[in-house]
């Protein structure tokens, strides 16, 4: 198996706020939209990453250190450890940790993991919004979306009627 | 929210209710103008619907214009449960609902879970039939079904041909399954406190085209549960009641990982592998004496029929057990990684001793790595370790997982202890790190 260092590979991304990020193409291959343009050789010195602010990239470049499946400080690579839930379990109190952030924060996530299509990072920060869904009533969540109810009353009882059996 | 709604709540109610008692619970980020949901593309918000409990996805409509279709048009999870009368609602619906919901979304289905609890023979197996033949339910891709009695299973399996991943649990399969089940796609299939002759086990597997991950657990009336797949790579078998049970990999020619979990007794779990020309990664075995239930063909593993294959193997045990784990390695020439998890219980030294003119295999020329789980770094689990330290030659990393109150210098004195300097082989570094869960013991699978 080829050693970490030997295979190493550093690719630098910049975000529209002029920072630059230097990383190992490994870490920035958990981005399938990166990897897609690594592969197609698009990516020459530096990958601009339109929309995604030095704030969010920074911790998007976080994550992907910790995910990337040959981790150097817990030297177990996904494919040969006999303890997956351990590791698992390890992983999912960072998670936890990291996803402690404010609102808005979590939004340009969700929208910086759609866009570089990191799909656990999409999952982690998704489940926030789905929880936050499955446990308020409706009131509250248009709150917690920042959602206007744009619907005439009369309207929205015909739509509630449409869904009845959502709310027996 | 269904605890302050009911059907026919007005509109009117709903949007000039008590907003500021409810955000309570509402999460207190920084609030901003900011719609933030609309800087979302319509492709994450159907992700987030169909990942949500059915009636909250239901509800979801009535939020906003925005909002007013992507029920539909997002794939279904549906939940289904029966439950006593009298019993709050959840965020699953009865079966009674079922019919009206599949008539109104188009489908496809992103999931099927039912919960058949009571259901009875009651005709639900016929009705459950029908629901997964609708376009609503149409190219499902994960099935969870639940206390199901034999028809029911049968029939929801039947019609669900098309599923990725399916959990059965607390079920009874039928005594005989005729003709075979038939899935094309299913990939990952966990069976969880169920009864299955080694008849239908072995029908049921057979009919699984793609399968690779399967879990197994706490099977009620185990007996003898016989693997031959094509596709399988990972087995994940838990056993933990005092049964006897044996699984035989009889033909497995893709299988890499075969863990077991919780056998917490050495003598219930036999396992027989007769064909598995792939199986790097096995364990653990919790070592009392050095005769594991392993069978390779018809004869146990031993220093003589060993296992050629494995790369990785893990292993529980106290400290003083270290010659019957040596007596084991002798089975493994081929072993690259070992993983030790350490209990605390007593054991008599019954072992014969290990004899420095007969070398291990595997310590001469393959073993790189070695982690000591559950360390506590005394008396004869140190002495163990030591072992490793002083006579694994081709070592690159020895790691300890030790428990809070570690400190640098705790690793220092357990280096010295180890004898570290002396370590037989010259390249090999060392780690020391706290458990990674918060208990410390690591149950290792």
């Amino acid at each position: 198996m080829a050693t970490r260092e030997a295979g190493k590979k550093m690719i630098m991304l910049k975000s529209p706020d002029g920072m630059e990020f230097e990383v190992e193409e490994a870490v920035a291959m958990e981005s399938q939209t990166i990897r897609k343009m690594i592969e197609d050789d698009c990516a020459d010195t530096a990958i601009l990453i339109p929309n995604i602010n030095s704030k969010i990239l920074s911790r998007v470049i976080e994550y992907c250190n910790k995910h990337v499946p040959t981790t150097g400080a817990t030297g177990a690579a996904a494919s040969d450890t006999v303890a997956p839930a351990a590791l698992a379990e390890d992983l999912k109190i960072w998670d936890a940790e990291f996803i402690k952030v404010n609102r808005a924060t979590r939004f340009d996530l969700i929208q910086a993991a759609s866009y570089l299509n990191i799909k656990g990072l999409l999952d982690l920060t998704s489940q926030t919004t789905i929880d936050t869904i499955s446990d308020n009533s409706l009131e509250e969540i248009r709150s917690f979306l920042s959602t206007k109810n744009d619907y005439l009353p009369e309207e929205e009882q015909t739509i509630r009627r449409e869904n009845q059996w959502a709310f027996q | 929210m269904e605890k302050e709604e009911t059907a026919g709540t007005a509109a009117a109610a709903e949007s000039h209710g008590s907003v500021a008692k409810r955000a309570r619970s509402v999460d207190c980020g920084v609030t901003t103008a900011d719609d933030f949901i609309s800087r979302l593309p319509d492709a994450i918000l159907g992700t987030i619907i169909s990942l949500l409990p059915t009636k909250d996805g239901g509800r979801t409509p009535v939020l906003s214009h925005r909002w007013r279709h992507l029920w539909h048009s997002t794939p279904l999870n549906l939940e289904v449960s029966t439950r006593p009368r009298g019993v709050p609602t959840s965020s699953r619906v009865p079966p009674s609902a079922v019919s009206e919901i599949i008539s109104k979304h188009p489908g496809p289905a992103r999931r099927f879970y039912f919960l058949c609890r009571g259901a009875g023979a009651g005709g639900l197996h016929a009705q459950a039939a029908s629901w997964l033949h609708s376009p609503a339910l149409a190219h499902l891709e994960e099935l969870h079904i639940s206390n199901a009695n034999p028809p029911l299973l049968e029939s929801v399996l039947r019609s669900a041909s098309t599923i990725l991943a399916a959990k059965i649990d607390h079920c009874k399969f039928p005594f005989e399954i005729v003709p075979p089940m038939n899935f094309r796609n299913l990939n990952k299939l966990t069976l969880f406190n169920i009864s299955i002759s080694e008849e239908v086990f072995h029908r049921l597997l057979s009919g699984c085209h793609a399968l690779e991950s399967l879990y197994m657990a706490d099977f009620r009336a185990p007996g003898r549960l016989r693997v031959i797949s094509p596709t399988i790579r990972s087995i994940i078998f838990r056993h933990s009641s005092s049964k006897k049970v044996e699984l035989v990999i009889e033909d497995a020619p893709c299988l890499l990982r075969l863990l077991l979990t919780d056998c917490n007794r050495d003598d219930c779990v036999t396992i027989r592998v007769i064909k598995a020309p792939n199986l790097e990664i096995l364990g653990s075995f919790l070592v009392v004496v050095s005769k594991l239930l392993l069978f390779k063909g018809i004869s146990s593993v031993s220093s003589t029929n060993s296992m050629h294959t494995v790369k990785v193997f893990a292993l529980r045990s106290s400290g003083d057990k270290l010659d019957a784990v040596l007596n084991i390695l002798k089975w493994f020439p081929c072993l690259e990684k070992l993983y030790v998890t350490f209990h605390l219980r007593r054991d008599k030294r019954n072992e014969p001793l290990y004899d420095p003119l007969h070398p291990i295999e595997c310590l001469e020329t393959r073993l790189k790595k070695v982690v000591f789980k559950s360390f506590l770094g005394i008396g004869n689990q140190l002495e163990f370790a030591r072992f490793f330290v002083l006579n694994a030659k081709v070592l690159d990393r020895i790691e300890f997982e030790v428990y809070n109150g570690y400190s640098r210098g705790k690793a220092a004195y357990l280096r010295m202890l180890l004898q570290v300097k002396n370590r037989a082989s010259r390249d090999a570094r060392f780690e020391f790190r706290i458990s990674p869960t918060e208990y410390g013991l690591i149950d290792m699978c």
